[in-house]
């Protein structure tokens, strides 16, 4: 009779403990679930790894079940369940154990009460235990198979990410602030939020959720061209693609009135012309830059002087170069030359230090021995640079060495500026780079051929005539940055040797003597 | 807020699984279902009680 009553209450008390089960699940899963919101668990992680000076702050998005929510779970359906299993202690403890509802002694005077119940809610114990167990292995099972499958699948995502952008060079830069980062931030569609990091990972392997409920896709690839790009710094907006596609900058440096400008606008004139003839599409992302070219090519093209660049902080100019994934997005800087004196200014030559390549325009006229051997010839012009062209590029290169920047990663592109007013003057100068630097050297800049040479990792000099239909000369302003474009993986036509012209006899006569 | 449909999806999942899990040693307990085997146990210990029972070490 025994045995059969104890066995009953041990029937009552697995039943009462699957109860228990259903209840803790409702509970915690359904009617008071903790829920780990975006912004919650971006705290969590920020606490957990404090982000560094610098550094990217954890997106506000929705974690991924298995890396959160799942142990929130559990923990959530154990305390619903612990709870409901004292709810149930209260009276029998209360009525037996203690005095709290009277003495106790009556209720062990009927012996069997107080004993069945105590069993009863003992084998409850036991059976919660055992339900929730094997709950918990079936979510720990889920999480394992999870884990299994995406881990893998986000390693290659990332490896192929990361390969991407080591062959494409993919970076986006910003033309106001200058400031450049592996990738940008998105923007959300939908509350406007930036995700700082998209790529595939905690937040979501294929498409991630945002803390307003929209799916973005994970990846700069995908993003970049369903989202909208912002800098991660100043976060104004970057072109579509930032980040996707290869990124080149490229600055253009000189003395004032060197001629950095118009030879600026003629390389793109002949840069746009090349690109028709090859069938590139050629584009400008953003309308400032569009504006500012079409300015620039207006006077160009009309033979009027390029107005003198603004003593304001300079802005970019990009352009793309190509279609979708596989195009280009160039930025061009193009700074006064009085900044690189100006120590109020050294932050607003960011771009200097992360540029690809830099072009050094030399104005001719003012290099000492060529202006004297012009002026016994009657050659001048209006506005010539005054300052030692060694003086300006010794400025710029210690500035980048100051800032750490190593010049053996970027290529320089030395250009003498106003070939047509020299050949005009009776001076022919040579189309070969080595030539070109002999003539320097023998001119009087031998320190900065010798210096260019020596702290690039390559240099090629160019003399260039900075008017518009020029690509076709030996004087072509394009020269300069289709080289530097195709040193970085750039794909255009095979440069033309056409028109290129041998060096002048006369050169080493008339300037080499003087130097 | 909300949860994520992804969410919800995995709580459904687990807790089929566990209700599948229990469903099915219940149902072997009673001789049925995939696991039908685990009813000769039942038989065993319910012989065992019996027998116990008829010796009257079980009062």
């Amino acid at each position: 009779m025994i045995a059969v009553a104890l066995i009953l209450t041990a029937g009552l008390g697995i039943l009462i403990g699957l109860v228990l089960l259903g209840l803790g699940l409702v509970r915690g899963l359904a009617a008071r679930p903790d829920l780990v919101e975006p912004a919650a668990y971006r705290d969590e992680r920020e606490k957990a790894r404090p982000t560094r000076a610098g550094g990217l702050r954890p997106d506000k998005a929705w974690p991924f079940y298995p890396f959160r929510q799942a142990w929130a779970d559990l923990g959530k359906v154990w305390a619903e369940m612990s709870g409901c299993y004292r709810a149930m202690w209260k009276w029998p403890g209360d009525a037996f154990y203690s005095d709290k509802r009277g003495s106790p002694v009556g209720w062990w005077i009927i012996f069997p009460v107080p004993v069945v119940i105590t069993i009863c809610l003992l084998v409850v114990a036991v059976a919660s235990v055992v339900f929730y167990s094997l709950f918990a292995l079936v979510s720990l099972a889920c999480l394992a198979v999870t884990t299994v499958v995406t881990g893998p699948v986000t390693a290659v995502l990332l490896g192929l990410e990361n390969g991407r952008r080591a062959r494409l060079r993919t970076q986006a830069s910003c033309p106001r602030c200058f400031h450049v980062t592996p990738w940008p931030a998105y923007r959300c569609p939908q509350c406007s939020i930036l995700h700082r990091d998209v790529r595939p990972g905690r937040l979501g392997l294929i498409m991630r959720r945002c803390e307003c409920g929209t799916m973005l896709p994970t990846m700069p690839l995908r993003a970049a061209w369903q989202l909208k790009a912002a800098c991660q710094r100043c976060r104004k907006p970057l072109p579509p693609g930032a980040g996707a596609v290869r990124d080149v900058r490229i600055s253009v440096f000189g003395d004032p009135a060197a001629g950095k400008t118009r030879f600026l606008h003629a390389a793109l004139d002949s840069l746009m012309a090349t690109a028709e003839r090859a069938g590139i599409a050629f584009g400008f992302p953003d309308q400032s830059s569009q504006e500012q070219v079409e300015l620039g090519l207006g006077r160009l093209r009309a033979g009027q002087d390029t107005a003198r660049t603004a003593g304001t902080a300079p802005p970019g100019l990009t352009f793309r170069l190509g279609i979708g994934p596989r195009s280009t997005l160039v930025h061009l800087f193009d700074t006064a030359g009085g900044h690189y004196r100006d120590p109020e200014m050294h932050d607003s030559l960011g771009f200097l230090g992360h540029s690809h390549g830099l072009v050094y325009v030399i104005d001719p006229y003012s290099i000492g021995p060529v202006r004297e051997h012009l002026a016994s010839r009657g050659g001048r012009h209006g506005h010539p640079a005054v300052t030692d062209p060694e003086a300006a590029y010794g400025e710029v290169v210690e500035r980048l060495r100051d800032s750490g920047v190593a010049g053996r990663g970027q290529r320089l592109a030395v250009v003498v500026s106003r070939a047509d007013l020299l050949q005009s003057a009776g001076l022919n100068l040579p189309a070969d780079s080595d030539l070109i630097a002999d003539w320097l050297m023998k001119s009087g800049a031998h320190n900065l051929v010798l210096s260019a040479r020596r702290e690039f990792a390559e240099a090629r000099f160019f003399v260039v005539a900075s008017q518009s239909g020029a690509e076709a000369r030996a004087d072509d302003p394009g020269a300069p940055l289709r080289w530097l474009l195709r040193s970085y993986g750039v794909r255009l036509p095979a440069e033309t040797s056409s028109g290129r012209h041998r060096v002048s006899q006369r050169l080493g006569e008339t300037t080499g003597a003087r130097s | 807020m909300k949860p994520p449909p992804q969410i919800v999806i995995f709580r459904i999942v687990t807790v089929t699984i566990t209700a599948l899990i229990l469903l099915t040693v219940g149902l072997g307990l009673a001789g049925r279902g995939p696991l039908g085997g685990l009813g000769a146990r039942t038989s065993q210990a319910d012989q065992l009680v019996h027998t116990l029972y008829a010796k009257g070490w079980l009062g």
